[in-house]
């Protein structure tokens, strides 16, 4: 994948070199992500360095941005793309499940990326 | 797996500073921030620096750095004043604030960018701990370190901005002048003061000021006519409404427009302003007077318009000159009249669309108290609870004004008018015009301030048109009617009754004919007996109108006779007088050369009747035959032989005067150019129909009966009062009927006192007792 891609997906680059596609829209709820895109600074692109996470933890904050919008855009909910990860509560909504090995990973970039 | 029975939580691993030290830190944002504050915001890694900021927080450097950024900042932006405002300091004027407004647009900027930067000290740090965020703390040092200091030179500047524009008198969409107005004021909203925003705080007042002195200098410069003034002034306002509206918000520019409004409008008031309303009304021109009431929605404005409209109004319907040319006062009161009720017509016209403001409270209040004790009546004249007021009812309250102040000759002359229309409807071709007609000056009575009086005159009118049989019945009733409407049936009954008595009056007379008709066939003529009920006439004393030992022609007596027995058969209980001179005779005559029907007064017919059996007949012998009384006899041989149009009889000698042994022959050359003769009757009217004096004495009386009965009733209630308060209180309850004058109300008192229904205080000769 180039950075020639649409500008509605960004991608977020681990520590380890990968890459994370993530759409605009879903990134921009984080406060942080959405500084960078909106801002006129040398990492404004459309590739995001975020070398402050591994690779496993940038996946599930994406996963994570995924799930957050679609709970808060049920209407958009339609194109389910059957994740694994996700149950169905009492109340027909999707529950996320935190793998316990990476909480407190997943603890630290909540807070870095204020999602 | 050992580890498989066992939760496994991943500890990440201890990040460690990127840099050696806080200080190297601090230096390494310096250097991000002066590129942000530069424009080169490219170079700076937002990454590096958020987590920089990151780093810092977490390891517990975050007052420290807050602090750090607000010295920075103070720093940045005394120098920015410096280097971008201060230096060149000669160029003022838009230069400045332009580059003020520039400075502003940038600042926002660079400070979203920083606050973007230090987004994680932003969050964590200034809500928890209280202190202004990192926006707000720069905005609360760009305006110390750059406003505070330039206050009086932005004031400035920002005023004689805002007058060049002004003077340019124009206005562009594009103007980059109101754009940076615009940049500035929203700048000035922004930051706030200790009690207000800045602009309110120190910008407002200069500029309100100078916007008055600027207008009221520019109108005084000019020394225009009022329709030139009012157009400038239109003109300056819109101006300065579209002006306001580029870089105001609204509330300014509401104080803005009312500073102008002040300067523009209530300066200019009395010459400007009421000359052109005067004219708007004099000419009935809308147009004018809708752009009059336009110009501003100030409820004082309006009101003061409204008291300038009635003044005008009054004004104008006090101008309406009588006719000097007629003769005739009724003709002269009715044209008077049909302008007057012109004139109300057009004026509804003028004003049916606007709606006026009402009096403030207080006054509001007491109407509302006056009309407490009042009956309904004044109910058209109240605005109602929106504070609002209609244009009728203005008007009306005006021309009720009018009224009072020429009661004696609107309430005439009112009468005068219904009495011309109705006459019209003789004919029964103009009925309804008529009708319409009745209806307009209806809308003014009730407006009259002395009600009673036109009861009055409106009786006497109406009995002599029914008695003469001068107008249609019909309408006569419908007029009725529509009078009672307005003014209450208490008004009108007993023209009601009068005109009950005129139908059964008819009933009577057809039955009556069909009787006759029976027992003798050959009766010759037509008999119209009209049968009145005394109290409802306005005939004072049956004594003036009988003279019982009249004799009658020989026909007409058995005519009589014929009634008073066919009538006696049918009401038997009532007795009947004849007032013969009320009544009028239709005579057909062969003169030499034409043939006439002559209509003539019950005892012109009895004389000229006479003639009939005799060739010629002397004074003394017509008064011998007819019993005529001898004042009556002289004024209808002076009708028969004087009157220029009708002169049926001839008299030697020739004189103006009658005496006894005067002989009188019928003027068989007597002639005439229609078929049908009214014969005139010269002095006076018919007997019975009242003088003005005698009007007058009867309006006294009644009036003065209906004040005691009103004093009498508020005593009643009240049992002491004092002199002034009983006036007070009678004259309100006797409002609708006219308006109370201290010589009534005094006579009223005496007539009570002297009967001992009321007693004058023994101590206090201004209080008065009700004596049970």
């Amino acid at each position: 994948m180039t950075d020639t891609s649409a500008p509605e997906t960004v991608y977020l680059i681990g520590s380890d070199d990968t890459e994370h596609a993530v759409a605009r829209t879903h990134a921009m709820q984080s406060s942080t992500l959405r500084s960078i895109l909106e801002g006129a600074f040398s990492d404004s692109t459309a590739r995001i360095n975020m070398p402050s996470m591994r690779g496993e933890v940038l996946d599930k904050v994406v996963e994570y941005l995924d799930f957050k919008y679609r709970r808060q855009h049920p209407e958009d909910a339609g194109n389910g793309d059957g994740n694994d990860n996700e149950d169905v509560d009492e109340d027909g909504l999707a529950n996320f499940n935190i793998p316990t090995a990476l909480s407190l990973d997943l603890l630290l970039a909540a807070d870095y990326l204020d999602i | 797996m050992i580890s498989s029975q066992r939760i496994k939580i991943n500890i990440p691993k201890k990040a460690d500073m990127s840099t050696d030290s806080f200080e190297e830190s601090c230096a390494l944002l310096e250097t991000a921030f002066d590129n942000v504050f530069s424009d080169h915001s490219g170079d700076v890694s937002f990454e590096k620096t958020y987590r920089l900021v990151y780093e810092l927080v977490r390891f517990r450097y975050e007052a420290e750095l807050y602090k750090r950024l607000r010295e920075y900042l103070t720093r940045r932006f005394q120098q920015l004043r410096r280097t971008r405002l201060d230096e060149g300091s000669a160029q003022d004027g838009w230069g400045f604030l332009e580059r003020l407004a520039t400075l502003w647009l940038d600042t926002n900027r660079h400070l979203k960018s920083v606050r973007d930067l230090t987004l994680y000290l932003d969050r964590t740090y200034c809500d928890r701990n209280r202190v202004p965020g990192i926006i707000e703390m720069g905005l609360i040092e760009f305006s110390s370190c750059v406003l505070m200091p330039l206050k009086d030179r932005l004031t400035r500047e920002f005023v004689s901005g805002v007058a060049d524009i002004r003077s340019r008198g124009k206005l562009s969409d594009s103007d980059p002048h109101t754009e940076s107005l615009r940049t500035l004021v929203s700048m000035m909203e922004t930051i706030l003061g200790d009690e207000d925003n800045f602009f309110v705080e120190h910008v407002q007042a200069s500029l309100l000021e100078e916007s008055g002195r600027y207008y009221s200098g520019l109108i005084s410069s000019i020394d225009l006519q009022p329709m030139q003034g009012f157009t400038k002034v239109k003109e300056l306002m819109r101006f300065e409404r579209a002006l306001d509206r580029t870089f105001l918000n609204s509330d300014a520019e509401a104080k803005i427009e009312k500073r102008i409004e002040n300067v523009l409008i209530w300066e200019n008031f009395d010459t400007m302003i009421a000359p052109l309303l005067a004219t708007a009304m004099t000419d009935f021109s809308h147009e004018l007077l809708a752009e009059l009431y336009g110009l501003t929605a100030d409820k004082r404005y309006r009101l003061k318009l409204k008291h300038v409209i009635m003044e005008t109004v009054v004004a104008y319907l006090a101008a309406i000159r009588l006719d000097d040319t007629e003769k005739k006062k009724s003709l002269v009161g009715a044209k008077w009249a049909l302008r007057i009720i012109d004139s109300y017509n057009k004026y509804q016209d003028l004003l049916q669309q606007f709606e006026f403001e009402s009096e403030p409270k207080n006054q509001a209040q007491k109407q509302a108290q006056s009309q407490e004790d009042n009956d309904s009546t004044m109910d058209v004249d109240s605005p109602d609870s929106s504070g609002k007021q209609s244009a009728t009812s203005l008007l009306n309250e005006t021309f009720s004004r009018f009224f009072q102040q020429h009661r004696q000759q609107s309430v005439q002359f009112l009468c005068f008018y219904m009495d011309s229309c109705l006459k019209r409807t003789a004919d029964k071709t103009e009925i309804s015009a008529v009708r319409k007609q009745v209806l307009e000056c209806a809308k003014l009575i009730k407006l009259l301030p002395d009600k009673d009086e036109f009861t009055l005159i409106y009786k006497n009118q109406l009995s002599k048109r029914l008695l003469q049989q001068r107008s249609s019945v019909d309408t006569e009733r419908f007029v009725v009617r529509r009078i009672s409407e307005e003014l209450g049936s208490f008004f009108t009954y007993k023209l009601e009754t009068m005109l009950r008595d005129i139908s059964t009056s008819g009933d009577i007379a057809r039955s009556f004919a069909a009787s006759q008709r029976q027992r003798a066939p050959e009766m010759s003529f037509d008999f119209a007996p009209e049968v009145l009920t005394m109290t409802s006439w306005p005939f004072q004393n049956i004594d003036d109108l009988v003279v019982e030992d009249i004799v009658l022609p020989r026909q007409l007596e058995a005519a009589r006779l014929g009634f008073e027995a066919f009538y006696n058969k049918k009401y038997n209980e009532r007795s009947l007088r004849w007032a013969h001179n009320l009544g009028s005779l239709e005579i057909g005559h062969q003169f030499d050369r034409t043939y006439h029907d002559l209509v003539m007064p019950v005892y012109a017919g009895i004389i000229f009747l006479l003639f009939a059996d005799h060739a010629e007949l002397t004074t003394e012998a017509i008064a011998d035959l007819t019993n005529i009384p001898e004042q009556e006899l002289i004024r209808q041989l002076l009708s028969l032989v004087m009157s220029s149009k009708s002169r049926i009889l001839k008299k030697s000698p020739p004189t103006k005067s009658i005496a006894r042994t005067d002989r009188f022959t019928v003027n068989t050359a007597f002639t005439a150019p229609t078929t049908r003769v009214k014969v005139q009757t010269i002095v006076g009217n018919l007997p019975g129909i009242r003088t003005e004096t005698n009007t007058n004495q009867q309006l006294d009386r009644e009036r003065v009966s209906a004040t005691n009965a009103a004093v009498v009733r508020v005593l009643k209630q009240q049992h002491t009062l004092a002199h002034a308060q009983l006036f007070d209180e009678t004259a309100a309850a006797v409002r609708p009927t006219f308006a109370l004058t201290p010589a009534t109300f005094k006579k009223s008192l005496g007539f009570l006192l002297a009967k001992e229904y009321v007693q004058r205080d023994p101590d206090d000769p201004a209080l008065y007792h009700y004596l049970a």
